[in-house]
């Protein structure tokens, strides 16, 4: 990503010092979280309903 | 002459410079400690959860409360904050008269991207975003853990986060953002005052929890035929008490981070005051908070007698009370709270001539006490100010009866809208055999007490 200013030492930094500050990328980092969230809740409810199956077939479910 | 007083002026701009810095730090470090306060209120509802399931469904309950905490953070930093700052003066999205409110307002900082990424990540220059939406984002976990308890040992897992996450993230921001921002419609139209948020957190939670329950039902086995009711209790009464204990104890940062601390660009003036700017300091919280725990505890005792509900009446004194706590007297405080101990058993069996399961008494503590907090503080304090400065609106009973009936449709209604959807998807409730079965048996690749619960071992022979 690449340190976002010049020359490259922290002397006289100051405000946003995050990775990708001034880029796309914390936008991209956002998406991709977000699509992680999603995708862990699409996988656990795979697996909740499989861990369901067999209930299912010899109980009722409300 | 000069000379010396040009150094006498540089050393005292020093000196403010030095003091300046020091408040500042002192706010960031005074947010930042209240985060892992709250923490512990989550510490004490796993316990108490889990204590409070029978053993078959110990660790999914665990498991349940672990990922609400773990998916309602990354969602109230992906939109909640930007609820809070968007929907103060209504659904309009409008800016608000301070000028800190609106669409416009929370596209500059509070989306994780774009030009507000700068207030949404580490920034030298900004030392309260960060652990002001830690503060917050904490409140929406607790929001989710008030829910959690109710729905126990029988909500699908990934149901229950969806749920969550709709209530962490957008429920009780939205009440937020209404009745807890300067800016916000309840307070500048209506003087709602809810200073520690038994309106805006605990009631809209516990309706939210209200309507889920409503269309998860209740339990196997916990109604007859009759519809009286049956006691399920849980597995392990101690752990349970000493959740609620733990609870109690991280309700005291919960607290500390309903007050605005003094002499920052964002403060109100010099000197601690409520989020509203109206005065008050710590001490109004030592003296309220610890009346309020003693009288709930008492009014839950004289007709239980169980360390259960006690314990809860604890949590429910510090509810009732929460409104107000900015500047009730500690006596005033403390008969308030003994009312809500006294009202709650009444008021958990009423709820189960309804049909309504609520296994830990969610609905009860949060929401009855929240709304009988919400309105005494209107009979008590009517005529106080609800707002800094001039001009301001003034708390009344009709202003927090509006803001009582705000929260309880605001929870109810999202509550029932997400599990309704959920249920015609499948998602809500588990099959009745998993149910039987115990949760842990069907999902949980661990056992709670794989030696079983035994007595002790026998202690060492005295030689």
């Amino acid at each position: 990503m690449g340190f976002p200013f010049e020359p490259a030492t922290w002397e006289g930094v100051s405000g946003p010092i995050f990775m990708g500050y001034g880029s796309a990328l914390p936008g991209i980092f956002s998406v991709i979280s977000i699509v992680l969230c999603i995708g862990a809740l699409v996988i656990g409810q795979k697996a909740e309903a499989k861990s369901y199956s067999k209930y299912r077939k010899y109980g009722k479910s409300k | 002459m000069e000379e010396q007083l040009a150094e006498l002026a540089a050393q005292v701009a020093a000196i403010e410079t030095k003091g300046n810095l020091t408040n500042t730090m002192f706010a960031e470090l005074y947010y930042y400690l209240t985060i892992p306060l709250m923490i512990i209120i989550h510490a004490g509802f796993l316990a108490y959860e889990m204590g409070a399931s029978r053993a078959k469904n110990a660790l999914s309950s665990g498991v349940k409360n672990i990922l609400a905490f773990a998916f309602v953070i990354p969602a109230f930093y992906f939109f909640g904050w930007w609820v809070y700052w968007g929907f103060p003066t209504g659904l309009t999205l409008s800016e608000g008269a301070n000028g800190i409110s609106g669409a416009a307002y929370a596209n500059a900082i509070a989306w994780p991207w774009g030009e507000s990424a700068a207030y949404m990540g580490p920034n030298t220059e900004d030392q309260i975003d960060g652990v002001f939406w830690g503060a917050f984002a904490l409140f929406a976990a607790t929001t989710a853990s008030i829910m959690s308890g109710a729905v126990i040992e029988r909500i699908q897992t990934v149901g229950f986060v969806i749920c969550a996450i709709v209530l962490g993230g957008f429920s009780w921001t939205l009440a937020a953002a209404w009745a807890w921002h300067s800016d916000g419609w309840l307070v500048t139209q209506w003087g709602v005052h809810d200073f520690g948020a038994a309106g805006l957190v605990h009631a809209v939670a516990a309706f939210f929890a209200l309507g889920v329950l409503i269309n998860l039902g209740p339990r196997l086995g916990k109604f007859n035929e009759d519809g009286t009711a049956n006691d399920l209790p849980g597995h392990n009464m101690p752990l349970t008490a000493t959740g609620l204990m733990i609870i109690i104890v991280g309700f005291w940062g919960f607290l500390m981070g309903c007050v605005v601390v003094g002499g920052e660009a964002w403060s109100w003036g010099g000197n601690y005051a409520t989020i509203y700017g109206t005065p008050t300091n710590l001490g109004a919280l030592a003296f309220n908070v610890l009346m309020a725990i003693g009288g709930g505890i008492i009014g839950a005792w004289v007709f239980t007698k169980d360390p259960f509900w006690m314990m809860s009446g604890a949590l429910a004194g510090i509810i009732s009370t929460a409104s107000g706590l900015d500047f009730y007297w500690p006596g005033l405080a403390f008969i308030i709270a003994v009312g809500a101990g006294l009202l709650l058993k009444p008021a958990a069996t009423f709820l189960e001539k309804f049909g309504i399961d609520d296994a830990v008494g969610a609905v009860t503590v949060h929401g009855t006490c929240g709304i009988y907090g919400m309105l005494v503080l209107g009979i008590t304090a009517a005529g106080y100010p609800a707002l800094g400065g001039e001009d301001a609106p003034t708390i009344s009973l009709m202003g927090q009866l509006v803001g009582s009936v705000v929260f309880i449709a605001l929870g109810l209604g999202t509550g029932y809208g997400t599990s309704f959807v959920l249920k015609m998807f499948g998602m809500l409730r588990v099959p009745a055999a998993a149910e039987l079965a115990g949760l842990d048996t069907v999902k949980v690749p661990a056992q709670a007490y794989p030696e079983g619960i035994s007595i002790s071992a026998p202690s060492a022979t005295k030689a």
